[in-house]
């Protein structure tokens, strides 16, 4: 029995539908990002998990419990869940203390109890000896600590995460997205991570659900999600993708295909297709490799490079191979300078074939 | 451009202030040690009001029962405005727009005329709910007694809802709703939220609610003095009116009392200040714009509202009603119960000078006055927040000054200043009054509106060559019209409700439509005064009509 289950869930707010028939599981312990661009209602599902929205259609439990079934819905207080808000919302009329202590005073926790358990909470999220400070007397960074600590320490069977790193700076936020995972792990916490960051949900978490326009898209683990993209949208919105339009040409026995290039041009990849189906390649820049004159093999492409940044730990390149043009990024030793000539390589494990939904029959190009 | 400017204008402008805002409550201090009015020869220096207004036992009672009126007002007001706020705020209360609106409704009305219709519903022999409980129900004593103190601090406490409303929803509206939420999560019910949450998060709106409407409450003169008269509850605003216009006439004792009202406003408003800048610490970062969930009333709908219904009954319907049924009937109170419907209250009101003069003097003031007013609030507005002139810190504080100081106390200030001028006694020294009083409000709303202008509007325009003048016209005016005209529709609705600096500076050639209600109501003519009480109302209606439909004014946020 897994311990979240979301059943065929919808929102509509009038003719807008915010989240369209959604399902997914999330396995004890487990920490399951839903990954996606705003509006595209990860949010929306979470708050439903929690109680605070009201779902249209479909069935929420948590673990055996029936908690949302259609617009019947438990109140949030009796969920047993807990949530870290984007704004934090640490209240800011109580100290440190207060804050981390009030679920566990709603339950009638003998005090000598409650008063351990904050402070093992503190330790943990480290703000121990700010126990009396007020919420309106911290940083952004010790704020986000209060949330996590008062959301842990009720011991909820379920961890909401509402994009709880997003008001942080970006140094910060680097540093917050370890301490969470490291903190996830050792508590074991079932959790619901909500993110439009794709790295931050790469870093953190076991398993991604990509959402787009209120409906699941692809989920996997974040390997998954970046080395086999189902989708254009997938390819595009996880890490940057060369996208091409092509066709499979062949199948070969040892299951990999020839795709040609809208210029004729011939690909090889290790992915299996449906000869003369129209498809869309997808070429991440890290893995097109500069090789010398000698190299033989697949895949091996003349390019003149159009167009240099030089980033210091690598070099952004545009580089035209026939008339496609291909964003590269290689190692900055090689000296490339714009107007160069070179020779590529693309590993045909990385030629990746995605169904073009939005490809008309008929020869590309 | 030229250098002379910043230090011409801001001097111009702290000259007038000067004058306007200052000038008059110097005059009061003055007045209030002197023996006669300022042209009496004879007259010299003395402590001897002062001494009796600050330390004598009268004067003393008069400023507790004050003090624990306004208090209890606020109180009830702050109680009612948080429930009420909370309802539509937080749940899933149907109607609310309407709802809103009906709670607000008394801040377009004139406090005065809710009294004078109080007076018709509910006075203890002739008003018109006990006539009807002796005759219907065999009531032995009154039902209601609307003269009592139990009375007034009810119904002063009904007009000033819509204060403590629009400062706790705004506040309820601003604030996180995730911090409610998390306390939902942590296991908290929506009782236990609203105290442990909501309200402590408010508290600071709340506080300067509270100390909003007790300054306000303090300078009320129209609700006490209409309903107090049999039952002689003293109350300073009615009090200095009393002193300046009944035998023996005092005009030095009506100014000392003006500083006690005067030094009270200060406190209050002093206290309301420090509680605005706390609530404002209190507003924290936001997510997006979530709504927040809605607690389901279930079972509670139907007495939440009844609340609701109860208020806008007793604050809007019975009220006006009771002014219609004046208006329209043979109204004596042995022939109430079928009192025959006749239109000759009204032509008999119409027809007479002394309303038509009224009339065109309300319309002069409420015409002139919030042109005035938010001609100057704005270039105030524009002067401190754009040209950054010299003295601007002076001129802000002299700008929101006149909100600690009540009208009839400005009117006392007034008095004294002008008193010997040939402005006095003629419609425009209301309007210098009321320019003086509603100036805050008109520099709120024009500060507001250019923060929400981007300066780089402006900036753009002059380098694309144009001058200060120019680009003021072209771009800031242009941009900040919705605000010039919600500020010009309030003060309007202020001015010709206005009663307390009106009546002080009466004379016989500057009647206007609430001193003529005033007027008719002392000389125990209630018709006559529900008559002009309904012409009031309807140019205020008029005001409001104009401003919400012709104007797109979104007069709900102005009040705020």
């Amino acid at each position: 029995m897994s311990k979240l289950s979301v059943r065929d869930l919808v929102v509509r707010y009038g003719d807008v539908t915010a989240v369209d028939r959604v399902s997914f599981d999330v396995a004890e312990g487990e920490f399951v990002s839903l990954l996606g661009p705003s509006g595209c209602g990860k949010t929306t599902t979470l708050r439903c998990i929690a109680g605070l929205e009201s779902a249209t259609a479909g069935q929420i439990h948590i673990g055996d419990d029936l908690v949302t079934d259609g617009p019947n819905a438990r109140a949030p207080e009796h969920r047993g869940v807990n949530m870290v808000f984007q704004s934090y919302a640490v209240w800011p009329h109580m100290t440190v203390f207060d804050n981390t202590a009030y679920g566990l005073r709603t339950k009638r926790m003998p005090k000598p109890e409650i008063a351990t358990r904050v402070a093992e909470v503190l330790r943990l999220v480290g703000l121990t000896g700010l126990e009396s400070r007020y919420g309106t007397e911290l940083s952004g960074g010790q704020q986000q600590r209060v949330a996590v600590a008062r959301a842990v320490v009720t011991a909820p069977r379920l961890l909401l995460f509402d994009e709880p790193l997003s008001n942080l700076d970006a140094g910060l936020r680097e540093r917050m997205r370890f301490e969470l995972v490291e903190l996830q792990r050792r508590l074991g916490r079932t959790s619901v991570y909500v993110t439009h960051d794709q790295s931050e949900a790469m870093v953190m978490s076991d398993r991604i659900i990509l959402m787009n326009q209120g409906r699941i898209v692809q989920e996997g683990s974040p390997r998954d999600l970046y080395e086999r993209p189902a989708s254009r949208f997938a390819a595009e919105f996880v890490g940057n993708a060369n996208l091409l339009q092509a066709r499979v040409t062949d199948t070969h026995p040892d299951g990999s295909s020839s795709v040609a290039l809208a210029d004729g041009m011939t690909l090889r990849s290790t992915m299996s297709g449906t000869p003369g189906a129209a498809v869309l390649l997808c070429i991440r820049p890290e893995n097109i490799e500069p090789v010398t004159g000698e190299t033989t093999g697949e895949n091996l492409l003349e390019a003149t490079a159009e167009r240099i940044s030089y980033l210091g730990a690598s070099l952004h390149c545009e580089i035209t191979t026939g008339t496609i043009t291909l964003r590269a990024e290689m190692p900055p030793r090689i000296g490339l300078r714009a107007g160069e000539h070179l020779r590529i390589r693309i590993d045909p494990a990385n030629v990746v074939i995605v169904p073009d939904g939005s490809a008309m029959a008929g020869p590309p190009g | 451009m030229t250098t002379r400017r910043p230090f011409l204008l801001p001097a111009a402008l702290g000259l007038l202030l000067t004058i306007l805002v200052l000038l008059p409550i110097l005059f009061m201090f003055i007045g209030s040690v002197r023996t006669g009015g300022l042209a009496d020869p004879r007259a010299h220096f003395t402590m001897t009001k002062l001494a009796m207004v600050y330390t004598t036992w009268p004067y003393l009672r008069t400023l507790l029962q004050t003090l624990a009126v306004s208090v209890m007002v606020s109180g009830i007001a702050c109680c009612s405005g948080v429930l009420l706020a909370w309802l539509v705020t937080r749940t899933d209360m149907p109607g609310k727009t309407v709802v809103e609106t009906c709670i607000i409704a008394p801040l377009f009305l004139s406090p005065f005329v809710g009294a004078l219709a109080w007076l018709i519903l509910g006075s203890p022999k002739s008003g018109l709910i006990n006539v009807w409980a002796r005759a219907w129900f065999g009531a032995t004593q009154p039902v209601i007694n609307v003269s009592s103190a139990t009375g007034i601090v009810l119904i002063m406490a009904l007009f000033f809802v819509p204060y403590a409303y629009l400062t706790v929803s705004s506040s309820l509206r601003a604030i996180d709703p995730s911090m409610e939420e998390a306390s939902y999560l942590n296991g908290a019910g929506v009782f236990g939220t609203a105290v442990r949450v909501t309200l402590p998060v408010i508290r600071p709106a709340l506080i300067s609610a509270f100390f909003f409407v007790f300054v306000l409450a303090c300078g009320t003169f129209a609700i006490p003095a209409t309903l107090a008269r049999a039952a002689q509850l003293p109350f300073l605003a009615v009090d200095i009116y009393l002193a300046s216009n009944i035998f023996p006439i005092d005009y030095g004792r009506s100014a000392a009392i003006g500083t006690v009202l005067f030094w009270i406003s200060v406190m209050g408003v002093t206290a309301y200040q420090l509680a605005s800048s706390a609530a404002r610490r209190f507003v924290t970062v936001t997510a997006r714009g979530y709504r927040i969930r809605l607690v389901p009333l279930r079972a509670w709908r139907t007495p939440a509202l009844a609340l609701v219904v109860v208020y806008v009954l007793a604050a809007i319907v019975l009220p006006y009603l009771a002014i219609l049924f004046a208006c329209f009937t043979r109204f004596m109170s042995a022939s109430l119960l079928n009192a025959p419907w006749t239109l000759v209250n009204v032509t008999g009101a119409l027809g007479a000078p002394e309303v038509m003069d009224s009339i065109e003097n309300t319309i002069i003031v409420g015409l002139a006055a919030p042109t005035l007013c938010v001609t100057l609030g704005l270039t105030l507005a524009y002067a401190i927040r754009r040209l950054k002139v010299r003295g601007s810190r002076f001129l802000e504080y002299m700008a929101m000054f006149p909100i600690a100081v009540p009208g009839i106390v400005f009117g006392t200030g007034i008095f004294w200043t002008y008193l010997l001028t040939p402005i006095y006694g003629t419609v425009w020294v209301l309007v210098i009054a009321f320019v003086a009083s509603y100036l805050p409000f008109a520099y709120r709303i024009g500060d507001t509106a250019l923060l929400q202008i981007d300066s780089a509007l402006e900036e753009a325009s002059a380098l694309c060559g144009a001058s200060h003048l120019r680009t003021a016209r072209l771009i800031t005016l242009k941009l900040a019209r919705p605000a010039v005209l919600t500020a010009w529709i309030m003060v309007f609705i202020f001015s010709v409700r206005e009663i307390s600096a009106a009546i002080l500076l009466s004379s016989s050639d500057n009647v206007v439509l609430s001193v003529l209600t005033w007027n008719y109501l002392d000389y125990g003519d209630v018709q006559k005064a529900a008559v002009i009480g309904m012409l009031q109302t309807l140019l205020l209606g008029i005001g409001v009509v104009l401003g919400r439909y012709v104007f797109r004014v979104r007069l709900n946020r102005a009040a705020a």
